[in-house]
């Protein structure tokens, strides 16, 4: 059974995204906040998967990638955003080799989600 | 020397002229003397009287001839019979035959002189009014055009022209002509002379009237200039607002034996300031209304920015996560669906809550895109190219949708600056709206060509045209008449073109089409 940590300070997002998983088969690690999942990968949980909103307070999904990969720790990653304008990150993305185009911008729908889940841990 | 007026005195007795002629010389009259009908005729054609004092038993040509063929050469002269003990019936005919009054002989220089001056009082008094009903008239309109046609028809009765015409300047400083009476119209539309070319350049330098008789030949000014021949006389009268040439006044006579004189100059003195004055007049009401419309779009024009630039900081503000509560909708209907437990009917339901949370996304995306200020990637580029590019893209549907898209780019185009991604863009929006215009098919002309130092790039479609509401804002942000429209399009388009410092422009009118003008600077060098 697969680990998806889910990394959302939007409560209901977070709710939806953990019900969905859930019930589509894998065991979903929640936080509401960039250090809390640092926090939560530091104490040894190893998800296989993290799916990460961009901008929060308290640490950012990116600073949550920067963070994973000076420990080491490099699971596929999606990332999310609930803003319209996520250009203003381009600089940031590219210190990490990412684009624009690797973001994926809410409401998108959970089927397509569950797809390129399944797609980035090798499932299809 | 000031005379008070010019008399002619038409009598075959030299001792009665001579006795007049002493008698109102010294009360500081012009006294010319002719000896017969004949004479007196000949002596009008080339002078100028105010008066003339007739003896009605002459030989040869009688009083009564004579005075009909004065009234047909002017009608304005003051005519006093001087009539014979019992001439009374004579008298009374002359008068019905255009005689301003008479006297009897013997008579005294005093009454004579009281005559004269009562003939005199009375002619100012007709002319006072004629021009106070004149000004009446010219002072009735501000509108230049209207105003042109009251002078022109006015010069020519007030002047007794068989044809006139008025030159103003245009902006070029050159004289045109702005209005005439029976001119040919191709003279009327070629004819552009700067100050001191030909006669009315002459008499527009010089700022003096001039009269020209039987063509141009004789004078030593013009000699060289080719005129119209059948002109008899000419008089051109320059304009003048204080000391400054606004236009110059033309009047020929053709037909009339009677040349212009100096005293038509000086009669229609006041009457030409009365035109210089009013066409000054309509001059400042025009330019008064250039400024407003102008100043009326430039209003427009910074309403507009205003408007780009508010929305621009009201999407910034947007950063927060607008979208997040979209995904709270479309997700929760998503694990509705996922129970399975409802019905077809709230299926569907909660399907079309899922698409329009979708559909919510991307107007607000495209709102992003208006508001942005995008980074544009410019580069030279050839703007007939980038246009046919679009076409070409679009050509399949258009014709599938019956409409024939005509195209045609300037051969010398400068190049522009541009990002044709940008640009191709604004392109493919103005053709997607013409296609739309046009349900059952039309035309799409597409043409480009040098506007100054711009490229002007034309859309014009034959389609349903748009209403002066619609025209009015159809750059505006959510400006949409369609169902399905975001109403973004247009509004891109304006931010992208006023970005590359160019300009947008439409014209349309309900049922007749549209025309979407680019405007794009030319790169320099």
């Amino acid at each position: 059974m697969h680990t998806i940590m889910v990394v959302d300070d939007n409560a209901k997002i977070r709710a939806i995204l953990e019900e969905f998983f859930s019930r589509s088969g894998f065991t979903v690690v929640p936080a509401s906040s960039g250090k809390e999942a640092v926090d939560i990968l530091r104490k040894g949980t190893v998800p296989n998967l993290v799916i990460l909103d961009i901008k929060m307070s308290h640490g950012s999904g990116l600073d949550v990638m920067y963070e994973m990969r000076r420990m080491g720790i490099t699971p596929p990653a999606i990332l999310l955003t609930g803003t319209i304008d996520a250009g203003k990150y381009v600089d940031m993305l590219g210190k990490l080799g990412l684009s624009e185009e690797n973001i994926y911008y809410k409401p998108i729908d959970l089927f397509v989600l569950l797809d390129l889940v399944k797609k980035r841990l090798g499932l299809v | 020397m000031e005379y008070k007026a010019s008399i002619l005195v038409v009598d075959d007795e030299k001792s009665f002229w001579e006795v007049v002629a002493e008698g109102f010389e010294l009360r500081g009259y012009r006294v010319v003397a002719a000896m017969s009908g004949e004479e007196c005729i000949e002596k009008i054609k080339t002078d100028t009287f105010h008066i003339i004092l007739l003896d009605l038993q002459m030989p040869g040509m009688g009083g009564i001839r004579t005075l009909e063929e004065i009234r047909k050469m002017n009608p304005e002269i003051e005519v006093i019979m001087v009539t014979g003990h019992g001439d009374i019936a004579l008298a009374t005919e002359s008068l019905k035959k255009g005689a301003s009054d008479f006297v009897e002989k013997p008579i005294s220089i005093e009454r004579l002189v009281n005559t004269v001056e009562k003939v005199c009082e009375q002619r100012m008094l007709r002319e006072t009014v004629l021009l106070y009903e004149l000004s009446k008239v010219i002072f009735s309109t501000i509108e230049l055009d209207k105003l042109l046609k009251i002078i022109i028809d006015l010069t020519m009765k007030v002047l007794r022209a068989d044809d006139a015409s008025i030159m103003l300047f245009n902006e070029k400083k050159e004289l045109y002509i702005a209005i005439s009476s029976g001119l040919d119209l191709d003279i009327q539309k070629r004819t552009r002379l700067a100050i001191g070319e030909r006669i009315a350049g002459w008499a527009a330098q010089n700022k003096e009237p001039l009269i020209l008789i039987n063509g141009l030949r004789d004078d030593g000014r013009f000699s060289d200039f080719k005129g119209r021949s059948e002109i008899q006389s000419a008089m051109i009268v320059p304009l003048l607002k204080n000391d400054e040439v606004i236009g110059v006044l033309n009047a020929n006579r053709i037909k009339l034996t009677e040349n212009f004189t100096q005293n038509d100059i000086y009669k229609s003195k006041i009457f030409i300031s009365l035109v210089s004055l009013a066409l000054d007049n309509a001059n400042l009401y025009n330019n008064f209304k250039n400024a407003q419309e102008k100043l009326e779009a430039t209003h427009m024009q910074l309403v507009q920015s205003e408007k780009l630039s508010s929305l621009g900081r009201l999407v910034s503000e947007m950063a927060h996560e607008v979208l997040n509560p979209l995904m709270v909708i479309s997700g929760n209907a998503q694990l509705i669906l996922m129970e399975g437990a409802q019905t077809d009917q709230v299926s569907k339901e909660l399907k079309v809550i899922i698409d329009e949370a979708m559909k919510a996304k991307e107007i607000l995306q495209r709102l992003l895109k208006f508001a942005r200020t995008n980074k544009a990637n410019l580069r030279k580029a050839d703007i007939g190219q980038v246009v046919e590019s679009v076409a070409l893209l679009v050509e399949r549907q258009f014709a599938a949708n019956k409409i024939v898209i005509r195209q045609s780019y300037a051969k010398d185009l400068p190049h522009v600056h541009i990002d044709d991604k940008q640009i191709e863009e604004v392109c493919m929006n103005i053709l997607n709206n013409a296609r739309d215009a046009m349900p059952d098919g039309g035309v799409m002309e597409i043409s480009a060509v040098r506007n100054g130092d711009r490229v002007r790039v034309d859309f014009k479609d034959n389609g349903c045209g748009m209403p002066d509401e619609v025209k009015e804002r159809v750059f505006e942000p959510f400006m949409t008449t369609k169902e399905k429209g975001t109403g973004l399009g247009l509004s891109v388009c304006y931010g992208i073109i006023k970005a590359h410092n160019g300009d947008l422009k439409v014209e349309s009118r309900q049922g007749a089409g549209t025309t979407i003008s680019v405007y794009l600077p030319c790169m320099k060098g």
